[in-house]
């Protein structure tokens, strides 16, 4: 019974049960999931300065660290910033009372295990087209970013 | 043998997945992204323009005053002279400089203020008014405007006026000014005090928006 033994139907299905355990393991062993794990998305830290002393037609710019909290280094491609949202109903987060302008910085940058980098600034500027209610407003600015891992 | 080959064929793919799949991972970049970080701007507020004075001479106003500026130490963007009279304020002068002059058609008479601008739209607070009025037949208000200088519509760290120098015969008996022209030779300029108690007339307590005691300085000859 057993000398001619072959693979059946059943006996594929189980051939690639293992083979998809097999290689579900051997990624798990051979790389194993950074500790900050959020979902089952990783992320990064990205700070942004403060500005202040903004008036129609002043330029001033933010800067951007970004800081990596796994043991390997990543490679930061992308960063984003836009105005969310202001502190006064009347001043509207548009770009007709402030603009988000170019980044300043070399992307991508790399960010060594564990550590931080300064990775460039964000130009912000107020149009001469502000309205007057934006006077002593607080703007948000939402600061965003993509990176993948090197070397892995 | 049959069972023998299907057992090597079971190792062979077994190990090449196992190959593969520590490979490619191996070989792989995680794409990361980035919890959104916040950062704020805050914007600056206008400033209030000081030292506004008034000099009158041959039938002209000169205004000037001290330079205003942002809180962050950037000069504003101009400035604008406003004649305010009850609830209406009329564009005395707009000017970047820190002066300008203004020929009115009639007397010159009126309280005025200056704002600092920026941009298309932002406007600061009103300097302390200044108002000039028009003398009487007496001669003292021609004399005393004469021996002194233009009076200064705020001091330094107060945006509260002092008191009028000329208070009874200067006050604000606005007087039509075609229609007096003895009146016209006597010119006091003098502080508007803030307090409602000291502008009888048409005056608004609010001190953001002082309302003069006179009309705007382009009366009808």
């Amino acid at each position: 019974m057993r000398g001619n033994w072959a693979p059946t139907g059943q006996g594929w299905v189980a051939l690639g049960g293992v083979v998809f355990l097999c290689v579900g393991v051997a990624a798990a062993v051979r790389s194993p999931a950074p500790a900050p794990m959020s979902r089952d998305t990783q992320v990064f830290g990205i700070r942004a300065t403060s500005v202040s002393g903004l008036y129609p037609g002043a330029v001033r710019r933010s800067r951007v660290t970004v800081m990596n909290p796994y043991p390997y280094p990543i490679s930061v491609r992308k960063l984003d910033a836009q105005v969310d949202s202001t502190s006064r109903r009347r001043c509207r987060p548009s770009a007709r009372n402030l603009r988000v302008g170019q980044f300043h910085g070399q992307l991508p940058v790399t960010v060594p295990a564990r550590g931080q980098v300064a990775a460039g600034e964000f130009e912000v500027y107020m149009p001469g087209s502000v309205d007057d209610a934006c006077q002593r407003a607080t703007f948000r600015l939402t600061v965003s970013g993509s990176a993948r891992t090197v070397g892995r | 043998m049959k069972r023998r080959n299907a057992i090597a064929l079971m190792a062979t793919i077994v190990g090449g997945a196992i190959v593969a799949g520590s490979g490619l991972t191996a070989w792989a970049n995680w794409a990361v992204s980035a919890t959104p970080a916040r950062g704020t701007v805050r914007a600056e507020q206008m400033p209030a323009v000081t030292n506004l004075a008034v000099a009158h001479a041959g039938g002209k106003l000169t205004f000037s005053w001290s330079g205003a500026k942002f809180a962050s130490g950037a000069a504003v963007g101009g400035y604008r002279v406003e004649s305010t009279g009850g609830a209406v304020v009329a564009e005395i002068c707009k000017t970047t400089a820190l002066s300008c002059e203004y020929t009115p058609k009639g007397k010159p008479s009126g309280t005025f203020v200056v704002r600092a601008l920026a941009g298309s739209t932002w406007v600061g607070p009103a300097s302390a008014p200044v108002t000039v009025v028009p003398g009487t037949k007496t001669g003292t208000g021609e004399q005393a405007a004469a021996a002194q200088p233009p009076v200064t519509g705020d001091v330094p760290g107060g945006s509260a006026p002092q008191a009028t120098k000329e208070p009874a015969p200067a006050t604000p008996t606005v007087t039509p000014a075609g229609n007096d022209s003895e009146k016209d030779s006597g010119t006091v300029v003098e502080k508007t005090p803030d307090s409602p108690a000291a502008t009888p007339e048409k005056t608004s307590p609010a001190p953001a928006q002082p309302s003069g005691t006179a009309e705007p300085a382009s009366p009808a000859e």
